[in-house]
């Protein structure tokens, strides 16, 4: 008996030594690309190791190995086969066979969530405790024609169907997220109501949910928040638009578990699912678009060899200037051509490359995914530079990228890790991320100052460390409850011969505790409180002053130093009812907060994105809001309508107002600065959903929002304007071709009403209507090989028209015009069992 | 733009969510409540668009008159002036300074100020198209609709932009119905000409009496040389000659001759 064990630790440990070799290969790439330029490499080994290392020790431990089986059936109780079925805290995925019948294999005891998907079903999940003996499950499986609201929702805190929870929450699947791919991630996931983007030109664009940006809603990229310069208007979202296979969105606030950054909602990028044990595939992306002559495309390749998994994808695309439906634009009095109705120098590039190694075991998962995302893109030179040198004339082409311009990039070390401790689930998310913006331009003297070297006007570097730790504990089939931590640091360094932020580091901690408790049958209350402390430390900046011979003379405070701590307790509580099949109501109220940053506390300079002097008020407080939301569902078998309003009141919301005063800088522009004060915002949703017949598809939209400073009696700038969205959507197969069965076609119309409530200096924008149109069709070459192409056509009018949300808006340039856009996606199969 | 209106309308109506619209006082409706959201105004007198100060090396420098009436309905804030180049390639040489010359103007306590105003133009400025831009502010924050107003003007010398030598007439003449009046100016770019205007214009009333074109002249300097008949269709009074210049490298001038006459 005892030599059987040790020859079979030897074959476990051989089989660990492989599994672990794409760790080992990954760790040595990590430390050449951080060696250079890092000293965090011996703090991110520590940080990292234990976590890939100590589940293997652990599986020595185990020697229970349970099972659960189960069966999946139909409303009429007959078997349903190649049901997916999703075993969340493993990660383990399998199918049902041709009698509905599934089995996981090798687990220990604990909880586990049971997710079963079948297309035209209702997806449901349940929740299995193992104990000694192995479970056996029934899922009954409800047909449904809608697309919407039947989804599970995987966002922390719990993965529960959407009417579990007491916020609301969209998710956008690869399908969608392919049919409506733009040139940026955030301009894809517009099309959710109420989920807008502040863009400039193509490529540049950060989200926007509810009229809340910037560092009030939190992008979470597997698990982890991602941390830029959001302060920026003019600063876009570092992730790969090819890389996002499942994005869920949480309208309202979720400080509980993100903590500071979430008050106005998540947008959160889920971890795509692995395929499974003994399969090796791949796909091949290809996409093109007319307007800015894009082309782009992304491949890749994943395996799970025994358990052990991997994936990686690269992924680029190059755009040139944006075709504009107008050749001239009016500026402060001046009519400015558009040169051949292009837009100079407004093309971009991006590429990004991510992989991920992992493995699933008994004892959980855990996977390592490394990426990096780098992004040029060009801005038009009217909007940048010196008002006056609105030189439009092309120079070099339309693919040319010359100053000024965005360079930015954006590094990623992020490690999940799932692991059974007890009967329950501890789930690790560990990051690091760094982000690296430069700002170029062509240099300019100013006043009795020497000429810059250089063309690197801003050089920001910010690192952060991020840690999450979750415990998932179920207490009983009625309660069930989380208690976290999180901790975060960062520290950012400026370069460049301007100065706009100073350097300045900082740490947070918070803990929370939340829980989620089934009062009755139809009836859930779920609450929770956190605490978060967080200190920063901003360092002081001087520059040399110049007399007039161009001399130095003395020196110039630019920003003082500045340390604070901020501590704050939020917390939340929310009802679901469904009385019935049909009706939904859900209602949540939640207290929010936001620790200010750096940029809001010590800023003082010229921001050349929104041409200002921007500056700090090192007096500001934590921001504090409280909201309300509410959300009321009428589902049918093939209608549906969900009415989701909210209130949101700040006691102390942060922003930038304009002051009377000219910067002293030279060619600082008016001054703007941070200041804080009462605000109150409101609106909400309206969404709809009804199938005439199964094939035919027709959803409308419509989302509002009122934003208003109570001290100043004035709105918030980029207030998103109410908008409709309509659309029908019409899904054929072709009967006598057999390899044509799965097509659509679109037709699609996106209103935005006038947006007269505007900021103090900020321009009134009219409305528009766009009509948007799309085709697609899969081929089936065999049965494992298929081909999916897209059509798109936006703006099929070529309306002239212009974008509240832009940064170009303030120069009265309108958005792109008519534009053509086509995509192939090619899956493969390389290996499968 | 109507269709847009009218869907912003019917949005507005179909918003069922009014019940927590907190319309109390804080809109801002009430009388002798408002908030000021209206910019300050600004009328422009001197420097007049494409207007040409001619420097000579080596002599002394020359003023350019900044002449502006700038009015708020509260208060005014601040206002400054920015001349910058606008040359072609932006001035990015590396190896000469362009003139570049900022001013801020204090005009809290004011609700209607006239600003006049002379910037010294060194005479090693480096001649070529400036602009003189204008920023204006309320006491509120609120600036000048459009941000600015910009006003293109042109530095010029013995080796760079149009200049003239006016032969005929001279300043001042005065002249008869039926007489014959002779116009000799030669003008003279730093590139070739490629189009000249002429206007004639009567003070009073504004008409044009008289208009001369002359196109594809790629020349450089050119002599314009009119004899040009007083008709008695001609208005009495004073008259000014305008030219305008276009050179073969696009760029449009307006020059001033001040150049004036009397016909009785």
């Amino acid at each position: 008996m005892v030599a059987n064990t040790s020859a079979l630790k030897k074959a476990r440990l051989n089989i660990r030594f492989s599994a672990l070799q794409p760790f080992i290969w990954m760790y040595g790439k990590l430390i050449s690309a951080i060696k250079a330029r890092n000293k965090l490499l011996p703090a991110l080994l520590i940080c990292f190791l234990p976590v890939t290392m100590q589940p293997v020790v652990a599986e020595n431990a185990s020697n229970s190995q349970l099972k659960i089986r189960g069966v999946v059936l139909d409303e009429n109780l007959s078997p349903l086969g190649g049901v997916r079925v999703h075993l969340h805290e493993t990660g383990e995925t399998v199918h049902t066979d041709s009698l509905g019948e599934f089995e996981v294999a090798g687990l220990q005891p604990g909880s586990y969530h049971v997710h079963v998907y079948l297309m035209g079903y209702r997806s449901t999940a349940e929740t299995v405790r193992l104990r000694s003996s192995n479970a056996q499950i029934t899922f009954q499986m409800r047909p449904t024609i809608l697309e919407m609201g039947e989804v599970l929702i995987e966002a922390q805190p719990y993965k529960l169907e959407d009417r579990e929870k007491s916020l609301q929450v969209e998710v956008m699947e690869k399908e969608a997220l392919k049919r409506h791919q733009r040139t940026s991630f955030a301009e894809t996931i517009e099309r959710v109501p109420g989920v807008r983007t502040i863009s400039t030109g193509k490529g540049i664009a950060k989200p926007m949910l509810r009229g809340l940006s910037f560092h009030r809603i939190a992008i979470v990229d597997r698990g982890i928040k991602q941390e830029g310069q959001q302060w920026g208007a003019d600063h876009g979202l570092e992730i790969d638009p090819y890389d996002v296979e499942r994005v869920e969105i949480i309208k309202g606030p979720n400080s509980i578990v993100y903590g500071s950054d979430a008050s106005g909602g998540v947008i959160s990028i889920r971890t795509p699912s692995f395929p499974a044990e003994g399969h090796i595939r791949g796909s091949a992306d290809f996409r093109a678009e007319s307007n800015h002559e894009l082309l782009g495309g992304s491949a890749m390749i994943e395996g799970n060899h025994r358990n052990t998994f991997y994936r990686f994808r690269y992924s680029r695309q190059e755009f040139g200037n944006l075709t504009l439906p107008a050749d001239s634009f009016t500026y402060a009095g001046f009519r400015l051509p558009i040169d051949q109705n292009r837009l100079k120098n407004t093309g971009g590039k991006d590429q990004t490359f991510t992989g991920t190694v992992g493995m699933q075991r008994e004892w959980g998962h855990s996977q390592l995914t490394v990426s990096h995302f780098d992004q040029m893109a060009g801005l038009f030179p009217g909007a940048f530079s010196h008002p006056g040198s609105y030189s439009t004339r092309h120079e070099n082409g339309h693919r040319t990228i010359g100053l000024p311009r965005q360079v930015t990039s954006h590094s990623k070390v992020i490690s999940n890790t799932k692991l059974l401790f007890r009967d329950n689930w501890i789930e690790a998310d560990l990051g690091y991320q760094l982000n690296q913006r430069l700002e170029e331009g062509e240099p300019h003297q100013h006043g009795n100052r020497p000429m810059p070297e250089g063309t690197d006007h801003l050089d920001l570097q910010l690192h952060t460390l991020t840690a999450n730790l979750r415990y998932h504990h179920t207490h009983n089939d009625r309660r069930r409850g989380i208690f976290g931590v999180s901790a975060n640091a960062h520290k950012n360094r400026a370069g460049g011969f301007e100065f706009l932020i100073p350097e300045h580091e900082g740490a947070d901690v918070g803990a929370f505790a939340y829980q989620h408790i089934y009062l009755s049958e139809n009836l859930i209350a779920n609450g929770g409180i956190r605490y978060d402390y967080g200190t920063l430390l901003s360092h002081r900046y001087t520059e040399p002053d110049y007399d007039a011979e161009g001399n130095e003379d003395g020196e110039i405070e630019r920003a003082p130093e500045i340390q604070r701590s901020f501590s704050n307790i939020s917390g939340t509580t929310g009802l679901t009812y469904h009385p019935s099949e049909e009706v939904t109501l859900k209602t949540n109220i939640a207290r929010h907060f936001r620790l200010p940053r750096s940029p809001e506390l010590a800023s003082n300079g010229f921001h050349h994105g929104t041409f200002r002097h921007e500056r700090g008020n090192s007096e500001l407080n934590a921001e504090v809001g409280y909201q309300w939301d509410f959300s009321a569902t009428y589902r049918k078998s093939n209608f549906l309508v969900t009415a989701t309003p909210f209130a949101n009141y700040y006691q102390n919301f942060i922003y930038l107002n304009p002051t009377f005063r000219f910067s002293r800088l030279p060619g600082g522009g008016q001054v703007y600065e941070y200041q804080q004060n009462r605000v109150l915002m409101w609106g909400g949703e309206l969404v709809t959903e009804f199938h005439p017949i199964d094939p035919l598809h027709l959803e409308a939209g419509l989302d509002y929002v009122w934003a208003q400073n109570l001290d100043e009696r004035l709105p918030l700038p980029f207030t998103p304007p109410a908008s409709i969205f309509a659309e029908a959507e019409y899904e054929f197969g072709v009967t006598a071709v057999t390899w044509l069965q799965k097509n659509f076609i679109n037709l699609n119309i996106r209103a935005y009403a006038n947006q007269e409530r505007v900021a103090r200096n900020e321009r009134v924008t009219e409305g528009s209507v766009l009509w948007n149109t799309a085709a697609g069709t899969t081929v089936n070459f065999s049965e494992n090989t298929s081909v999916s192409i897209n059509f798109q056509v936006r703006n099929l009018l070529d309306t002239y028209f212009q974008n509240h949300l832009s940064t170009y808006r303030k120069l009265n340039l309108p958005e792109p015009g008519r534009t053509y856009a086509i995509s192939v996606s090619i899956p493969f199969h390389v290996m499968q069992n | 733009m109507k269709s847009a209106t009218l869907i912003s309308r019917m949005l507005m109506l179909a918003v069922p969510f009014a019940f927590i619209a907190c319309n109390d006082d804080d809109n801002g409706d009430g009388p002798g409540d408002q908030v000021d959201t209206t910019p300050p105004q600004i009328e422009v007198i001197r420097p007049e668009p494409d207007e040409v100060r001619a420097i000579r090396e080596h002599e002394d420098s020359r003023n350019l008159h900044f002449r502006a009436q700038i009015s708020d309905d509260v208060e005014l804030g601040e206002a400054m002036i920015d001349i910058h180049n606008a040359f072609d390639d932006h001035g990015h040489g590396k190896n000469f300074s362009p003139f570049h010359y900022e001013h801020i103007f204090d005009l809290t306590g004011t609700k209607d100020t006239f600003i006049d105003y002379d910037v010294v133009i060194p005479n090693t400025a480096v001649p070529g198209d400036y602009h003189l831009t204008i920023y204006v502010t309320d006491k509120a924050g609120n600036s000048l609709e459009d941000d600015q107003k910009n006003i293109e003007f042109v530095i010029t010398n013995e080796h760079f932009g149009p200049s003239f030598t006016v032969n005929s007439p001279e300043d001042g003449s005065l002249f008869q119905f039926n007489d014959e009046l002779n116009v000799n100016i030669e003008i003279r770019g730093y590139v070739d000409l490629e189009d000249i205007w002429m206007n004639i214009v009567h003070e009073g009333s504004g008409e044009v009496v008289y208009d001369f074109h002359r196109d594809h002249l790629h020349a450089d300097p050119y002599v314009l040389n009119r004899n040009i008949f007083i008709s008695e269709e001609w208005p009495e009074g004073q008259y000014e000659i305008e030219i305008e210049v276009e050179l073969e490298n696009g760029k449009h001038y307006h020059m001033h001759p001040h150049l004036h006459f009397s016909v009785h």
